[in-house]
């Protein structure tokens, strides 16, 4: 059964999400946390589970830490970002430090779940905004700066999810199946995980949800 | 300056000429003062004049004269003695004991003048006797009336000969020296003026200078190339012309009159200078001594060294030539003034230079203070207009809040106070209000005129609470053009407009199915949104505050509503967006 953990500092959010993924079928809670420090004393002691919910402004640090963590330590592990307006600016930072999807607080039970799942079978969500970022961020320059990570055919991907068409109506419009679509996207999140490693500590620090190291 | 300054200065000037005057002079108990005068050698006729002789009154025809000195001696002087003969007109010859001495040059016609030169010549010991001794002075002149004799002077050649080289300096060498000065500085100010044409006093000084010039070294000249009434003419005619052109420059230094008055005194004065003769001599003096009184007088009162020095100089030198001083004042007078007066307007042309350079970098310094004041100026506009673009986005936030997630949560606030325990209606409450905050927030994203993206924000956003809501929606957005002027404000207002009229035909239509398009039109774009709810009585006026803001929104982003409903069977709203 697939194994998720939880970390959100808002103890009514916590206990709601921890609650719909303890009751929903075919989902195993292995726990809920509240502040980091608590979070990576039970990750050191157990098993990582196989999706990670994190929530990025904690008490003592940001989320983005555990993320990557996760994707350092236990890279089979899905991290998901806990979001209340799902903006890009927390979305990206996160996907940059290693996380594959994100959820909005108050997304209803079926939808949280529906999401849990469909992450585990390889599909990573993407918002119009989240994709115009990322084009954005990735825009090829002219000369002397380092190629574009994103292969053409993501770059279009992209476009097309930025314009609002559904992944149905880009795999028509690209003449691909929509699982090699899904599969895309999944590539583009990974890409922006191995490239700005450096420049997402960067990003995350200039918006404040890292502080930088003491010393 | 000081006056009392002033005064000391022009008495040093007055001094110092006295004193040039008296340097090439020779002591009174060696001249000889008296001579046997007569119109041949050794004529019957002879007699007794006193030195110094002007011979017109004692034969009025004579151009060839001799006077005779009887020098006796007990014994032959012991060293080489010397006749200093100093304002001879025109040229002499001198015989000691029957043997010529020397004489000035050329005795035939034009005969040669010796003008401000001295003449020095040797008597050598060997030549003098015992007893008796005859010294005979030939002196010839271009005419009677000008024939002059001075006292010559006869003592020790090693005493006389310093007294010879003193004159020459001041009566020859410096005139020379200062022509030749004026001359360059002429030339230098006629450049000048060819360069600045507008500038007549470089064009008169340069004139004045050359004339001066010419004449300076007409004078000079011992043998004249000339029959002698070509050079009178020559000479009485430049001198005549320097003098008035001196005048005029001294009238246009001193600021005096009209330039038409100035022309006339010029005109005046060169008439009576260019007379021939003597008259013409003297009006040359007074025309000299007039500009000079002018300048020393415009000197003093504007209380100037130079004006009042230069003008005194003048002044004196024509008075003391004028009342017959053996050393002429005039020509090193007049060459130092005009060398003075081209040095003044070279330095004024170059004091111009340095002014307009240090101009230069004054405004160089007042281009760089305007630069550095615009620069904050505009630091201060900029500051100013963020500040405006901050409140009024503040403002607009503020009112947006107030409308939506304000209200939401008063109301909110008034069913957990109520305690009406419906759990549902809270839920939809709190979803209502956070979906204003992220159309808010979706609002600020920048999204550089394009519709699409503004509408894929809404997609994301509406897609989850349909699907919770069980409501199926028909999407249907083309690929749009770009529509300019997509602000964070207007693009709010669509999002609101749309997501009011989603809500609307939810809620109040109870709508099973949504379709929405969007495909462009001739002025912009065009969203229509359709649903299968009981829809309203079209014809009556909106009351609901959900319909108001909608059509208070469109007018605000200067877009067209048209809400059309027909009891049961649905409504469609079109919004029609023009580009800005």
């Amino acid at each position: 059964m697939p194994t998720v953990a939880l970390l959100e500092d808002d103890p009514a959010t916590r206990e709601r999400l921890a609650g719909i993924v303890r009751e929903a079928e075919g989902l195993a809670l292995l726990g809920a946390f509240g502040d980091l420090r608590s979070a990576q004393a039970w990750l050191a002691a157990h098993d990582a589970p196989q999706v990670m919910l994190v929530d990025l402004q904690l008490p003592d640090g940001s989320g983005i830490e555990l993320i990557r963590r996760l994707r350092r330590e236990a890279p089979q592990t899905e991290s998901m970002v806990i979001s209340v307006f799902g903006d890009e600016a927390h979305v990206v930072a996160a996907i940059e430090a290693g996380a594959t999807g994100y959820l909005l607080k108050d997304a209803g039970a079926d939808e949280i779940v529906q999401a849990i799942v469909r992450l585990l079978a390889g599909e990573s969500p993407i918002s119009s905004a989240i994709a115009r970022h990322l084009l954005r961020r990735f825009q090829p320059v002219p000369a002397a700066a380092p190629a574009s990570p994103l292969t053409p055919r993501e770059r279009e991907v992209l476009q097309l999810i930025a314009k609002g068409l559904s992944y149905s109506r880009i795999a028509e419009a690209l003449t691909m199946s929509p699982n090699t679509v899904t599969s895309h996207i999944k590539q583009i999140y990974r890409k922006l995980a191995v490239n700005s490693r450096g420049e997402a500590v960067f990003e995350a620090l200039q918006l404040g949800l890292l502080k930088p190291p003491a010393g | 300056m000081r006056r009392r300054w002033l005064l000391l200065a022009g008495g040093g000037v007055a001094l110092l000429l006295w004193g040039l005057a008296r340097l090439g002079e020779a002591p009174a108990e060696l001249l000889l003062q008296r001579a046997s005068f007569s119109e041949t050698i050794d004529d019957e006729a002879a007699r007794e004049v006193a030195l110094p002789h002007r011979w017109q009154a004692d034969c009025a025809d004579c151009r060839t004269v001799w006077y005779r000195f009887e020098l006796p001696r007990a014994e032959p002087p012991r060293e080489a003695q010397a006749i200093y003969l100093r304002g001879v007109a025109h040229n002499s010859a001198v015989y000691l004991n029957g043997r010529l001495l020397g004489s000035g040059g050329r005795f035939s016609d034009p005969v040669a003048r010796l003008g401000a030169r001295a003449l020095l010549l040797a008597a050598p010991v060997p030549l003098w006797k015992s007893g008796p001794n005859r010294l005979y002075v030939l002196v010839k002149a271009e005419q009677a009336p000008l024939g002059r004799m001075p006292a010559p002077a006869l003592g020790a050649e090693a005493l006389l000969q310093p007294l010879e080289r003193w004159h020459t300096l001041l009566a020859v060498t410096l005139p020379q020296v200062f022509a030749t000065a004026a001359v360059m500085l002429g030339v230098v100010m006629g450049v000048l003026w060819f360069y600045r044409r507008r500038e007549a006093d470089y064009l008169a000084l340069a004139g004045a200078t050359a004339l001066w010039a010419l004449h300076a070294f007409s004078a000079m000249v011992l043998e004249p190339p000339w029959p002698a009434p070509w050079w009178d003419a020559w000479l009485g005619g430049t001198r005549a012309l320097a003098a008035t052109a001196l005048l005029a420059l001294s009238l246009r230094a001193a600021g005096r009159g009209t330039p038409r008055a100035r022309l006339g005194l010029a005109a005046a004065a060169l008439f009576g200078a260019a007379l021939a003769g003597p008259v013409g001599a003297t009006a040359v003096l007074f025309v000299l001594a007039a500009a000079g009184a002018l300048l020393a007088h415009a000197g003093w009162r504007a209380r100037e060294a130079r004006r009042l020095l230069c003008g005194l100089a003048l002044l004196l030198a024509a008075a003391a030539d004028g009342l017959g001083g053996t050393t002429a004042l005039l020509p090193l007078v007049v060459g130092a003034w005009f060398a003075v007066a081209g040095w003044q307007q070279l330095l004024g042309f170059v004091q111009t230079l340095n002014a307009v350079e240090l101009l230069n970098i004054d405004l160089e310094a007042l281009v760089q203070a305007r630069t550095a004041e615009l620069h904050a100026q505009f630091d201060r506009v900029r500051e100013l207009e963020r500040h405006q673009l901050i409140a009024a986005e503040r403002e607009r936030l503020m009112r947006d809040m107030h409308d939506g997630v304000g209200g939401q949560l008063v109301s909110l606030l008034a069913m957990i106070e109520a305690d009406r325990r419906r759990p549902g209606e809270l839920a939809t409450a709190v979803r209502d209000a956070l979906d204003d905050m992220r159309l808010m927030v979706d609002s600020l994203d920048p999204v550089d005129d394009d519709l699409n993206a503004v509408l894929a924000m809404l997609h994301d956003r509406l897609a989850p609470r349909m699907r919770l809501a069980g409501v199926a929606l028909q999407w249907d957005v083309a690929l749009l053009a770009p529509l300019p002027g997509l602000t964070p404000a207007r693009v709010l207002h669509v999002l609101r407009i749309l997501q009011e009229a989603v809500t609307n035909a939810i809620r109040h239509g109870r709508a099973r199915q949504l379709w929405f398009s969007a495909a462009d039109a001739d002025d912009g774009a065009t969203l229509v949104l359709r649903d299968d709810g009981s829809g309203f009585d079209g014809a009556a006026q909106p009351t609901g505050r959900g319909l108001k803001n909608m059509h208070r929104r469109a007018a605000e982003c200067g877009a067209t509503l048209a809400v059309h409903s027909v009891p049961g069977h649905g409504t469609t709203v079109t919004l029609r967006l023009p580009r800005c």
